[in-house]
């Protein structure tokens, strides 16, 4: 496997988790969690393939949204719902250890990689 | 200007349009609302090229929303076959894999094996009836020039059967095994493939 296809992998893996951390504090439209996924973690992603992705949060109950008309045109804003905050709970806990696992392998590396 | 603002309308209106001949199993008002989502998304990223400066921001923010037919694409694995999974009908689940044959070899394979689960389900059903119907020709046959036959055999002759009665209820059994099986492997399977690889590949 070569490093680009790893990459993509791995953001693969964790955009879920980073959707539904971005809407931790409140409800956000889709260009907004995009901006904050940019802004907070470096997270590029095709603009389009956010959609299909929230629909299937929506569809695990993780998610719900209204549309509101506040501004120039309507937009569709998301929040978590319980079953969302308790789920990003469980995935930030669960990253948490992986990812103090993985930097314990990785210290040699570090060290001695150079 | 208003000659710009026509062909920024047609980018849009062919961009949307080209979403929506990829959603056409989904229902018309999931449609409605994916539309009207990536429409008003356009609508900001526009405004936002524009502020930068952009000769061209329709074609800027149609590029940065990606190609549609991925989109589509994208919506219909995410959501329809989600939603299948979620389904213990084999028709609903049938049908949700029939749509990831043209995503790949995986996809096909997924179809096939719920082709041939629910294919053999209907077949030892099939049996079972005509074990009622025809029950001297009907069993679990072994003999020179049968072979091993689970069913009706064309020629019988010097062969024997060897389940009796029995091939009734191994039939329904093998039956609801072959159907339960096949329902709860098919719907791992479309809840494992909701997500396409280059879907989620970083932008350019």
């Amino acid at each position: 496997m070569d490093h680009a296809r790893w990459e993509a992998q791995l953001r693969k893996g964790c955009l879920d988790l980073a959707v539904l951390a971005t809407l931790w504090d409140g409800r956000l439209y889709g260009l907004e969690i995009l901006k904050y996924l940019q802004e907070k973690a470096g997270l590029e992603i095709v603009e389009g393939t956010l959609y299909p992705l929230l629909m299937r949060l929506k569809q695990e109950a993780l998610l719900e949204s209204t549309w509101v008309s506040e501004a120039a045109h309507p937009r569709k804003y998301y929040w978590l719902t319980k079953a969302g905050r308790q789920r990003t709970r469980q995935m930030a806990e669960t990253w948490a250890v992986f990812e103090q696992g993985i930097s314990r392998l990785l210290v040699p590396v570090k060290e001695r990689g150079r | 200007m208003i000659t710009a603002r026509v062909e920024s309308g047609d980018l849009i209106s062919n961009y949307l349009a080209r979403v929506k001949a990829g959603l056409k199993r989904i229902d018309e008002g999931q449609q409605q609302e994916i539309l009207a989502e990536i429409h008003s998304h356009l609508t900001d990223r526009i405004e936002q090229f524009k502020k930068q400066g952009s000769i061209r921001p329709t074609e800027d923010a149609l590029a940065a929303m990606g190609d549609p037919d991925e989109i589509s694409v994208q919506f219909m694995k995410e959501g329809v076959v989600r939603a299948a999974s979620r389904s213990h009908f084999p028709w609903v689940l049938l049908r949700a894999a029939s749509r990831l044959v043209f995503t790949g070899l995986r996809g096909t394979l997924v179809f096939a094996a719920g082709l041939i689960g629910y294919v053999a389900a209907i077949g030892f059903m099939a049996a079972a009836v005509a074990k009622v119907i025809v029950p001297a020709r009907v069993g679990f046959w072994v003999g020179p020039h049968t072979g091993v036959i689970w069913g009706y055999p064309a020629n019988t002759s010097g062969a024997h059967e060897l389940a009796g009665q029995s091939f009734i209820y191994i039939s329904i059994a093998l039956a609801f095994v072959f159907a339960s099986g096949t329902t709860l492997l098919l719907r791992q399977l479309l809840l494992s493939s909701r997500s396409a690889k280059r879907n989620l590949s970083r932008r350019a």
